[in-house]
């Protein structure tokens, strides 16, 4: 169990390269349209004079397009904190500030929801591609296509009304309880926190568990007609047995796959669940920047987010190539 | 048993569109999207008043006159959400087209070609498959401003990569193929070959594909709409749903009024993941698309 050198240092690249592609984007498509640079980093009525002349000469923004580049590079890359200017709406509050309160939360929702519709979306495939053809299998089958076909904040608001208005189960946005005083990271704490994510979370597993299944399912539907399998049913293993460490074993990688691609995917579809739910992570933080033209924010975001995918896709990689040593050696 | 024959073609193997409307999943399929497609094309022989006059009083319920209630400035919904068809469906439906010939041309030069022009196409598709596409259509969308064409450019840039590389990779087994290595062999030029020996082998793939990618555009249309980034102008089922919460229908008891743009959005998907399904099952029995 080891990583080829070759293969780290290839991945290693193409993860820098993208990065840097991406960088080069959110430097670029803003200035592409906008007539002044100045509009976006430090045009608002909200800053001191001296503020918008400190921006203006910390990212260079009345020199070249080039000096421009390197120095937003100088302040994104090579700061620590990176500069990414000041919010326009919460002025003096630095847009790193905002970004850095609101990331943990979607982190969890995002980490904890792709792990739980992973663990979900594998043994409902399993099950389904072991009986297929079977009434269950079309079941599972077809809700599953149903629900790929929803869009993930529609499904948010419709669990919103049904189990916070309707069925007073869950609360009906935010975080935490506003009335609640414990110290964060202590048990009352922990649990009002869980509660209050249980809507968000369970909307995005419904929403991503299926294509999970449909993946797995068909996996195992195509395994199940091989040689080993069926010696395994004929020597009288247990159906368990033939299940975790048969099907299971082998149906899973291309599972493991789907999971990194689709990381970007459940971001963004985090990004909206948590706008319908009020959840204060980088979602919520997003759309009031839109709503507020906060410019420096949005782009501080893009920043964000093109790191944590990149990074969490680069780790996935890695992982995959651990379990599957077939991809050692391309 | 005359007309059986007809529908059997020369070679004596049944024709693709028999094999399709024998396929009952795929008939479903059709007959939801026809409707929809209907719906849109005679939007405003169907549509009892303007989406955007004010006909009623507001958060009226669901009645015989409005289906689906009036809105927080009393415009009828029902109204709103066939016109959002129209809007929806030629949103999806154009995003497709472009995905599609963006996708297929980048896939099919890329396996074709190989060596250093399949290597640097394929790096521009790693970098955008990897790119948090929903965010970074936002992105673009906020700075381009709120509008159509804004909307259908960052549909389609952001769509293409998959189709490519799929593509891509049918061409790749295509290319070792004996007949295609014979055809080289015996000196036929490249674009013969791209057009009656690849393009042929690969186009119901990229039926299949295309299909899906209408689903695509739709929902992707519907989630920048719901941030208020498209025009609001123009209804599209995205937009209904955005001012269904952002004038709390919740609270108004207009469950109508939000039920209606998800399932308007859900029958599609379901449509065109039956047909494009069905395709996939006709062609090829073991590729299935749907695993995607």
């Amino acid at each position: 169990m080891r990583i080829s050198g070759k293969y780290l240092i290839r991945r290693s690249i193409y993860a820098v390269l993208t990065f840097f592609i991406a960088l080069v984007m959110i430097f670029i498509i803003p200035r592409l349209v906008a007539v002044n640079p100045v509009d976006i980093l430090a045009a608002s009525q909200q800053f001191p004079p001296s503020v918008t002349k400190q921006l203006i000469i910390q990212f260079g923004l009345n020199q070249p397009v080039y000096v421009q580049f390197a120095l937003y590079l100088k302040n994104v890359l090579l700061t620590f904190p990176p500069n990414l200017g000041y919010s326009y709406e919460y002025y003096p509050t630095s847009t790193y500030q905002l970004i850095a309160t609101a990331l943990p939360w979607t982190l969890f929702l995002v980490g904890s929801s792709v792990a739980v519709s992973a663990l979900v979306g594998t043994f409902v495939g399993l099950y389904a591609g072991y009986r297929r053809g079977s009434m269950l299998d079309r079941t599972i089958t077809y809700s599953s296509m149903t629900l790929r076909a929803l869009p993930y904040f529609w499904v948010a608001i419709l669990f919103q009304i049904l189990f916070a208005v309707v069925f007073r189960i869950f609360p009906v946005a935010g975080a935490y309880s506003i009335l609640d005083t414990s110290p964060a990271f202590s048990p009352e704490w922990t649990l009002d926190v869980a509660y209050h994510s249980m809507l968000p979370m369970i909307t995005l597993v419904v929403s991503t568990a299926p294509v999970y299944a449909i993946i797995m399912r068909n996996n195992v539907a195509d395994l199940v007609r091989e040689d080993f399998m069926n010696v395994a049913e004929s020597k009288g293993l247990k159906k368990q047995r033939i299940l975790i460490s048969y099907a299971l074993r082998n149906g899973i990688l291309p599972v493991i796959s789907i999971i990194a691609v689709n990381f970007g995917y459940v971001v963004g579809g985090a990004l909206l669940v948590e706008i319908v739910f009020g959840y204060p992570g980088i979602g919520t933080l997003l759309f009031n920047a839109i709503l507020g033209h906060d410019y420096p924010v949005i782009e501080g975001i893009f920043y964000i987010l093109a790191i944590t995918v990149i990074l969490a896709n680069y780790f996935a990689d890695l992982i995959y190539s651990l379990v599957d040593p077939r991809i050692r050696y391309t | 048993m005359n007309v059986k024959r007809l529908m059997v073609s020369a070679s004596g193997e049944d024709t693709f569109l028999k094999k399709l409307l024998s396929n009952k999943a795929a008939i479903a399929g059709l007959v939801i999207l026809l409707s929809l497609v209907v719906i849109a094309l005679l939007a405003s022989f169907l549509s009892p008043y303007a989406p955007t006059a004010l006909v009623a009083e507001p958060y009226l319920p669901p009645s015989y006159s409005h289906p689906f209630g009036t809105d927080g400035l009393g415009r009828d919904i029902f109204s709103q959400m066939i016109h959002g068809t129209a809007l929806s469906l030629e949103i999806g439906f154009v995003s497709a087209a472009g995905i599609t010939i963006l996708g297929t041309t980048v896939g099919i030069i890329s396996g074709y070609f190989g060596s250093y022009v399949d290597e640097a196409l394929m790096r521009i598709v790693d970098v955008l498959l990897v790119i948090p596409s929903i965010a970074f259509m936002i992105f673009v969308a906020v700075i381009l401003g709120p509008g159509l064409e804004s909307v259908l450019i960052v549909i389609i840039v952001f769509g293409w990569p998959p189709m490519a590389r799929m593509i891509r990779s049918q061409t790749l087994t295509l290319r070792e193929r004996e007949f295609v290595e014979s055809a080289v062999v015996s000196g036929a030029p490249k674009w013969y070959i791209l057009g009656s020996m690849i393009f042929p082998n690969v186009i119901s793939l990229i039926i299949a594909n295309g299909i899906l990618a209408v689903i695509y555009g739709v929902i992707a249309d519907a989630s920048l709409a719901f941030l208020g980034l498209a025009s609001t102008k123009n209804y599209s089922w995205g937009t209904v749903l955005y001012n269904a919460q952002n004038e709390g229908a919740v609270f108004h008891g207009g469950i109508a009024w939000i039920l209606a743009p998800g399932i308007f959005i859900a029958l599609t998907g379901i449509a065109i993941t039956l047909i494009a399904r069905a395709i996939d099952d006709i062609t090829d029995p073991r590729y299935s698309a749907v695993g995607r």
